[in-house]
């Protein structure tokens, strides 16, 4: 075994990997753009509040004084994830699958009503991730709820178990 | 007369060599090194490339499961690694099973599997500091494409992995190989 040649044949494997991962992603409907996407996945979240052309973040106590106002909850996690335990009433909207779930979820979404996505936890990125893809199609009322849902649990409130 | 003596002599002293019991457990011990290598081969194999198709198509899936690890938190690299590493992965993968620069791809298992290694052990005793758990009861998802898993469990499989990619990097020859870039 001669080092140089393992070192070349290493060399090739992951370069011709890294030319196919690169041009698939740039195919791929679920590919990202690395170099565009800020760090922490807060895209595009830029104040506290949604004010026209932002997406806001939104914490527990915000919107449990605007409960009174017509809201939805959409669940950005995966349908596994989803069965264990959501928010009630919650939406099961899998962000990794969106072509699929935007033709079941968005008919249902009412364009003037308050759209409060989230998903596992703060370091999450999927919420934000659905939020924005949201607020582009017109959705403007979208919030972040970036607590995620191991808050809503730790805080002890309901939680719904199954698919609805 | 005594020439052809000499030459029966000569026969059965090759025949003898043939049959000297060192030379035959060294050639069972060849044989018997291809079929562990065939079986390191085809479960790497097996192993990554699934491990590779739950996540190919899910970069964002997968930055997210790297960035649970609170290691590596910065933007483009992060996002480069979830988009190459399946990719990595599945031609690893394909080159074990069909042999072409099996060398290459089993140095990169090994350095993979080494990496995977240390992050899961830190990842399970930042967990047991934080969490303040035992260290049989780490349980999470590590990113690797399969289910939630005990962390233990997770290290013993890794360390098994790990066994078979340098089984294959250290092996001297290789047999069932399509095609020979290099020797």
């Amino acid at each position: 075994m001669k080092i140089r040649n393992v070192l070349i044949q290493t060399v090739a494997v992951c370069g011709i990997s890294t030319a196919i991962a690169f041009t698939y992603n740039g195919f791929s409907d679920n590919g990202i753009n690395p170099f565009i996407k800020a760090a922490n996945g807060e895209i595009a979240l830029d104040s506290d509040n949604g004010v026209d052309g932002s997406i806001g973040v939104i914490r527990l106590k915000q919107f449990r004084t605007m409960s009174e106002k017509k809201s939805v909850f959409l669940d950005a996690r995966t349908e596994s994830d989803y069965i264990e335990g959501h928010i009630p009433g919650a939406i099961l909207f899998d962000y990794y699958q969106f072509g699929r779930f935007a033709d079941k979820v968005l008919p249902l979404l009412d364009p003037e009503s308050e759209i409060i996505v989230y998903c596992s936890s703060p370091v999450c990125d999927s919420s934000s991730f659905l939020a924005r893809e949201l607020f582009a199609l017109g959705y403007l009322n979208v919030y972040v709820y970036k607590e995620g849902f191991s808050n809503w649990e730790k805080e002890g409130l309901p939680v719904e178990k199954g698919l609805e | 007369m005594r020439d052809k003596n000499i030459f029966i002599t000569e026969v059965s002293a090759l025949g003898e060599l043939l049959m000297e019991p060192a030379l035959k457990r060294d050639f069972n011990r060849r044989a018997f090194n291809q079929y562990l290598v065939m079986f390191a081969r085809l479960v790497l194999a097996a192993v990554f490339i699934y491990a590779a198709a739950g996540k190919i198509d899910k970069p964002l899936m997968f930055a997210e499961q790297i960035r649970e690890y609170k290691i590596l938190d910065l933007s483009p690299l992060l996002y480069i690694i979830a988009i190459v590493l399946p990719w990595i992965e599945l031609l690893c993968g394909i080159s074990l099973i069909t042999g072409v620069l099996i060398r290459g791809a089993s140095f990169t298992l090994t350095a993979m599997n080494l990496g995977f290694l240390t992050v899961i052990v830190y990842k399970t005793f930042y967990e047991m500091a934080s969490a303040d758990v035992a260290f049989f009861d780490v349980f999470f998802d590590c990113g690797c494409g399969f289910k939630p898993t005990h962390a233990w469990k997770k290290i013993l499989e890794d360390l098994g992995l790990l066994g078979l990619s340098l089984l294959l990097l250290f092996s001297r020859e290789y047999r069932f190989i399509l095609l020979r870039l290099r020797k």
